[in-house]
């Protein structure tokens, strides 16, 4: 439900990015999304079409890349996707959360010149 | 053309954040946030605090709702400073509301600065608040699945207060599930309290545990300014 604060942030970050350069139309931005950034692709997507109309925004195609959280096993030292309670699949020890899959942030803007 | 940009969206409410660490540690105030789902516990365990320290610290509290002041009067009757930030349906508190909060309330120095956060176990998770310490109060009625669940929120947290411990036989919450659970999300060293605030069960060592805490804190700190 946050998606409605992050997306005024996401819409202001693009728009300073965007400040004094010679282009036609924005047609997409990139954005990273970890699963376990607590971030929903469809509330983001809700909103920025809502947010972006009547901005140099509207129109844009909002591009969702996602990120799968990885759980490192220390006794195997490797890295395994999530599953039900954290045990690794190979040899059932408890793993770690990583940074893999906390990622949310902007990855780039395209526009047609 | 492709514009890269590999920009933190939450950048903003982090140099807000960044900006609440720096004037508490010139002012030594100490800030709590403490999250949790609805009816977990949170506003008991701020209560159970004040109750313990307030003739030690000087306390004040910043209590965030989605509408209402129910716990905001209920604070206040225990006589410590209160402030209500109703968020009219945000999930969340952010820094620039605590700023404000902060700025209103203007706290001496040395004083420890309760945030109750909005109740759930997701959105809180992802705003830095500028807090020294963050409690994830989680009620044992809720069950033992929480961390698997949400581990974003626990994997943050550096206290856990497991509260209504007294109905654990009775839902047959599995406290070793529970345990594993929090062990696999935290690198660091776990600090879970067991406690019942109906009970009274558990209090006393949660009370001394923030008794030492704060005290070192403040200690560390210097007698005067």
């Amino acid at each position: 439900m946050h998606e409605y604060f992050v997306t005024q942030q996401l819409i202001k970050i693009a728009e300073d990015e965007l400040k004094n350069l010679d282009f036609k139309k924005v047609t997409r931005i990139k954005v990273v999304v970890g699963e376990l950034s607590g971030i929903i692709d469809e509330s983001l997507k809700f909103y920025f079409d809502i947010l972006t109309k009547g901005t140099i925004l509207e129109g844009t195609q909002l591009k969702i890349i996602p990120k799968k959280a990885l759980l490192y096993c220390q006794k195997c030292s490797e890295y395994f996707e999530r599953t039900k309670d954290f045990t690794c699949p190979k040899c059932l020890s408890v793993g770690k959360l990583t940074e893999h899959g906390k990622e949310f942030y902007i990855e780039s803007i395209e526009v047609d010149d | 053309m492709e514009i890269k940009v590999i920009k933190n969206i939450l950048e903003r409410n982090q140099n807000a954040a960044d900006n609440i660490r720096r004037l508490a540690d010139e002012n030594k105030w100490y800030i709590m946030n403490v999250m949790g789902s609805p009816g977990a516990g949170k506003t008991s365990f701020i209560k159970c605090m004040i109750e313990n320290l307030k003739d030690i610290f000087n306390i004040v509290v910043i209590e965030g709702d989605v509408a209402s002041t129910i716990d905001a009067q209920a604070i206040a009757s225990y006589g410590v400073e209160v402030l209500q930030i109703n968020t009219g349906g945000a999930c969340h508190l952010v820094a620039d509301s605590i700023a404000e909060a902060i700025d209103t309330l203007k706290p001496v120095p040395k004083t420890v600065i309760f945030v109750e956060n909005i109740g759930n176990l997701i959105c809180p998770s992802s705003f830095d608040l500028g807090e020294n310490l963050k409690v994830v109060v989680s009620s044992a009625a809720e069950g033992d699945d929480k961390p698997y669940k949400y581990p974003a929120m626990f994997e943050k947290a550096d206290v856990v207060v497991l509260s209504k411990i007294d109905v654990i036989d009775a839902i047959g919450f599995d406290m070793q599930r529970y345990k594993k659970g929090l062990e696999a999300i935290k690198d660091k060293d776990l600090k879970l309290f067991e406690v019942s605030f109906r009970t009274k069960e558990g209090v006393k060592s949660l009370t001394n545990y923030f008794y030492t805490l704060l005290d070192q804190y403040f200690k560390s700190r210097g007698k005067c300014l």
